[in-house]
């Protein structure tokens, strides 16, 4: 790796054959990992559907990559991809920035007032130890079977992420920081203004990725405890009427989606950290 | 701001005198909490049909614990959360030396690996519980799987963070694969395995209390889901401050063992 760059180049001058052949090696190498990296998807995936060809495994528990490849494309033509994902991504965004914005103003209430961290900032910890989706069934009663109740489970799942997320980030905003800019005359206001506000920024950046995955899986497993629409209805309806193939389908749904989102945020970070300092 | 390091000193010297305002504090907070809760059903801000009343729920935690059903759905939660987060730490920490040691795997699998780490795993309960059953073996599994890949990324980014001088300096002075193990590789791991630890059991327990939602004959998630289905309120917040309780211990319990080991902590 890169240590025997290191102890290589005071040692042997570079000359061109060197370099050359381990660039050669190099593309070897990533040819055969790719090979192997589609060898890994496409063997098991094989096995999967032999299995079930031939009798191996049964179709109520496995399915078969087949029958779940044609429910998916169904899905796709009759449009029922796009709705359904339509409902639960509107569910996990509009729940995630509900979360943030609660978040973030927790966050700068308990760091502006530092004897309501002292009292409030464990009870945050041990709250955010309990497993928070259990809400589901609440907020299920209460505000009824359409988007709100999983709005809801979203923001609060979300809430206690962004809150430690932007209150770590604001404690870690260096006390030389601040006094930098309070030296040069900076007021109260300007210190938030100019220092605090963009590091929050950054920070919830940086878990928006991971609030990503929350937000959905949250809305989702809201879904699944009582809904008309929306993936988790896919697959819990699915699971009810023992369409396993459904399951499957729907399960792929949301990994496609995920993915999409992930890699898109992940392009994004790249192209914003470059302008950072 | 100055008196961010003022308090700190402060912290260090008074943390006693400060923990015996805090605790009062914190316990009017719940007992205005629960009166909170009182009133705002009693006025009707908040609908019974969804939140009771504390002395309903008082009562529904009472009957539970004395008839007996308390324990069994106890039982049936902590074992699933228990042992799908030991499983699922140990094949954690298993996949996460085959991916550290073993070469090549790391970079076959790691696009894979970081796919389903992006993907909420939890939302593959109801497939578990078509192929595993409604029984305590699809609950222990989600927890499992959730665990696992919390431990694999933790403690595969723990070894690739140790330093690796102190790898050639143990090497240069005689030191095998065992004794590097134990005397470099262990101890550098150790806090990324105590963070995952106190993560680990939060992970678990939502892991088997959705599985419960999803599906289940017992265990506090049945309870809770059950009260949402038959319109009983009391038996829903019962469930959910039970779980709430337990939790909270748990985590207590773990973060006292941190502290623990967190003395020994080298580098």
């Amino acid at each position: 790796m890169s240590t025997s760059e290191v102890t290589e180049a005071p040692v042997a001058t570079p000359t061109r054959r060197p370099r050359q052949r381990s660039r050669g090696r190099k593309i070897a190498t990533r040819i055969v990992v790719w090979i192997l990296r589609v060898l890994v998807l496409v063997v098991p995936i094989y096995l999967w559907q032999l299995a079930v060809d031939q009798g191996w495994v049964g179709t109520f528990v496995a399915s078969s990559p087949k029958a779940i490849g044609t429910r998916f494309w169904e899905w796709v033509q009759d449009g029922t991809i796009v709705q359904q994902t339509g409902y639960t991504l509107y569910e996990a965004v509009i729940g995630y920035l509900l979360g943030v914005v609660i978040g973030a103003l927790l966050a700068v209430l308990f760091t502006t007032n530092r004897k309501l961290a002292r009292i409030y900032l464990p009870m945050m910890g041990t709250l955010n130890a309990v497993p928070r989706l259990a809400l589901a069934p609440l907020l299920l009663t209460w505000l009824g079977l359409g988007s709100s109740s999983k709005i809801a489970l979203v923001t609060v799942v979300v809430l206690f992420v962004n809150f430690f997320a932007v209150y770590n980030g604001l404690k870690q905003v260096s006390a030389e920081n601040t006094m930098w800019v309070e030296s040069l005359g900076a007021s109260n206001l300007d210190v938030w203004v100019h220092v605090r506000i963009p590091s929050v920024l950054r920070w919830l950046f940086s878990s928006l990725r991971v609030s990503v995955g929350l937000a959905v899986g949250a809305a989702v497993v809201a879904e699944f405890v009582g809904a008309a629409n929306g993936l988790g209805y896919l697959i819990s309806s699915g699971a009810n009427l023992f369409r396993t193939a459904d399951v499957y389908a729907g399960l792929l749904v949301v990994v496609i989606v995920v993915a999409i989102i992930d890699s898109l945020l992940r392009l994004l970070e790249r192209s914003l950290t470059q302008w950072s300092v | 701001m100055a008196t961010a390091t003022m308090t700190t000193g402060a912290q260090a010297t008074s943390r006693r005198g400060i923990r015996s305002w805090v605790w009062p504090w914190q316990l009017v907070s719940v007992v205005v909490a629960i009166a909170l809760w009182a009133l705002a059903v009693q006025t009707g801000i908040a609908p019974r049909s969804a939140f009771s009343t504390p002395t309903v729920v008082a009562q529904w935690l009472g009957g539970w614990l004395t008839d007996g059903t308390a324990w069994t759905d106890i039982k049936a939660t902590l074992f699933a959360a228990l042992g799908g987060y030991v499983i699922g730490i140990v094949a954690g920490l298993l996949a996460a030396s085959l991916f550290a040691f073993v070469p090549g795997v790391a970079a076959v699998l790691e696009p894979y690996m970081s796919l389903l780490n992006s993907i909420p795993l939890i939302v593959i309960a109801p497939l578990f519980l078509l192929v595993l059953g409604i029984g305590v073996a699809s609950k222990l599994a989600l927890a499992a799987i959730i665990v696992f890949f919390l431990a694999f990324f933790s403690l595969y980014n723990g070894f690739r963070s140790v330093d690796r001088n102190l790898i050639n300096h143990a090497r240069v002075l005689g030191a095998g694969p065992i004794r590097l193990a134990t005397v470099v590789y262990l101890p550098a791991v150790l806090s990324w395995v105590l963070t995952t630890m106190r993560v680990g059991i939060g992970f678990a327990f939502i892991g088997v209390v959705v599985g419960e939602f999803v599906g289940g004959n017992q265990g506090i998630g049945v309870e809770i889901n059950l009260g949402q289905q038959l319109d009983k309120a009391d038996q829903t917040v019962g469930g959910i401050v039970a779980l709430i309780v337990i939790a909270a211990v748990l985590d207590w319990l773990i973060a006292k063992i941190e502290s623990r080991f967190a003395q020994w902590q080298v580098f």
